[in-house]
């Protein structure tokens, strides 16, 4: 009879007894992986099943200490504003420091609030100006397109420009709204994480989904920190020729994406492409999910407005 | 191999079947609302521009197709939309049962690595052959 094996709450898959021993002596598996049996009523580590008694005192089932080698990431090995900055930048220059970081999610919260706390004023100050550049953004693209040759993109060009014209929205309105943002963020990160780790999961990795969430949630706001600048720059630019910025702007979002999913690899020890592919998974499946459930729900609420 | 199972949780594991019938009551429920008063979804914006249908169109008609039972056009508008709701359905209907005759055992399915990658060969053959039927039967 076949056997299941399960390692922090995920099952590994069902293998015969032959198949687990070789495991054991292998290394693939750990004296303490759970297992079970149908006909048992719950789960038992490997070591305690007879069947595998001697091969689970082999030094390869030994399970590995969880990271041994000591965390050199600098908020880790001393918390406080200096280390956050240099955390900050070895994200962008020496992702590899995340692999072996503890990631703990006291820590890797206190850190993003910290980051948060340190941009808040900047951002939310900066927050109706970047609105007003991101509406002539919009309202430029919305016109190049409401004057094609195309039907269909013409009147997608016209139903921007009468949503832009509805969504104008005071200067305090836009400074409370990013204010809500900056405050949430660690929360929409470990959104984030979540996704992500449902895309490695699609993809067959078996990747801690704790360690995904606080990697999110200490990636993302550190990496704000870093590109604030540009931002800074580009918001600025924005506002003398806000259609000319757009490119750059599109660029620099690249650019956070890419660090951020380099940075989320290191941390998961897999490749940055596959949390690439991840996003890309989620990309697919809300474009393809988000138009119809979003448009929906705005219907809906259209309809009970009416 | 693969095959469904039923098994205790592994420590540590999410209970889904806890959670499960409260989604999908509340989902249908939503869903129902949304049908009666008559509201629909915009056009797909993805086919309006490409002329070629996303994964996700004709989700809504089959949806709409399913809340009145009429599983033959449900299935016409979007199998895999349909097999999924329906496969959803199925299981919060057994987590609801077992919930009540306190079953601890958990429907899940298992594979061996050979049968782990037949599974991501059907998943992904489902979804091509799923999007040439949109293709080619789906009506705008």
């Amino acid at each position: 009879m076949r056997i299941h094996v399960a390692r922090d709450g995920a099952a590994l898959g069902i293998f015969t007894e032959a198949e687990i021993s070789a495991g054991l002596v292998e290394g693939r598996f750990y004296r303490t992986d759970l297992a079970w049996r149908e006909g048992m009523a719950s789960w038992i580590p490997l070591k305690e099943w007879a069947e595998f008694s001697a091969t689970a005192t082999s030094p390869s089932a030994a399970e590995p200490a969880a990271f041994v080698s000591p965390s050199e990431l600098p908020w880790e090995t001393s918390p406080g504003l200096k280390s956050l900055f240099s955390s900050a930048w070895q994200l962008v220059t020496k992702p590899l420091v995340l692999a072996n970081a503890r990631l703990a999610t006291g820590s890797v919260f206190a850190a993003a609030y910290l980051a948060i706390g340190v941009l808040f004023l900047p951002m939310v100050l900066l927050s109706p100006i970047s609105s007003k550049v991101e509406s002539a953004r919009v309202m430029a693209l919305a016109e190049w397109l409401a004057t094609s040759e195309s039907r269909e993109l013409s009147e997608v060009g016209r139903g921007m420009l009468a949503s832009v014209h509805q969504q104008q929205s005071p200067a305090w309105a836009a400074a409370c709204g990013m204010a809500c943002v900056i405050v949430l963020l660690p929360l929409l990160a470990a959104a984030t994480g979540v996704f992500v780790w449902i895309g490695l999961r699609i993809q067959g990795l078996k990747v801690s989904f704790g360690r995904t969430i606080s990697a999110s949630i200490f990636i993302s706001p550190l990496l704000w920190i870093i590109i604030f600048p540009l931002q800074f720059a580009l918001v600025l630019a924005g506002t003398v020729a806000p259609t000319v910025t757009w490119l750059p702007a599109i660029f620099l979002s690249l650019v956070v994406f890419t660090l951020n999913c380099r940075a989320t690899g290191c941390a998961l020890s897999i490749s940055g492409w596959r949390v690439v592919l991840a996003a890309v998974i989620w990309g697919v499946i809300g474009c393809a999910l988000c138009c119809c459930c979003c448009g929906g729900v705005f219907a809906f609420l259209a309809g009970m407005s009416k | 191999m693969i095959r469904l199972v039923r098994r205790p949780l592994i420590p540590g594991e999410f209970d889904v079947e806890r959670w499960i019938p409260s989604i999908v009551i509340g989902v249908a429920a939503l869903a129902w609302t949304f049908f009666y008063l008559g509201l629909t979804t915009p056009a797909c914006l993805f086919r309006k521009l490409t002329g070629v249908p996303c994964l996700a169109c004709g989700g809504t008609r089959c949806v709409r197709s399913l809340a009145s039972f009429d599983l033959l056009n449900a299935f016409a508008f979007s199998p895999l939309v349909a097999l999924v709701a329906i496969g959803v359905c199925g299981w919060a209907a057994w987590a609801l049962v077992a919930r009540l005759r306190s079953d601890s055992l958990r429907v899940r399915l298992a594979t061996d690595d050979a049968g782990r990658i037949h599974l991501r060969w059907i998943i992904g053959c489902a979804f091509i052959a799923h999007w040439a039927w949109l293709y080619c039967k789906l009506p705008v």
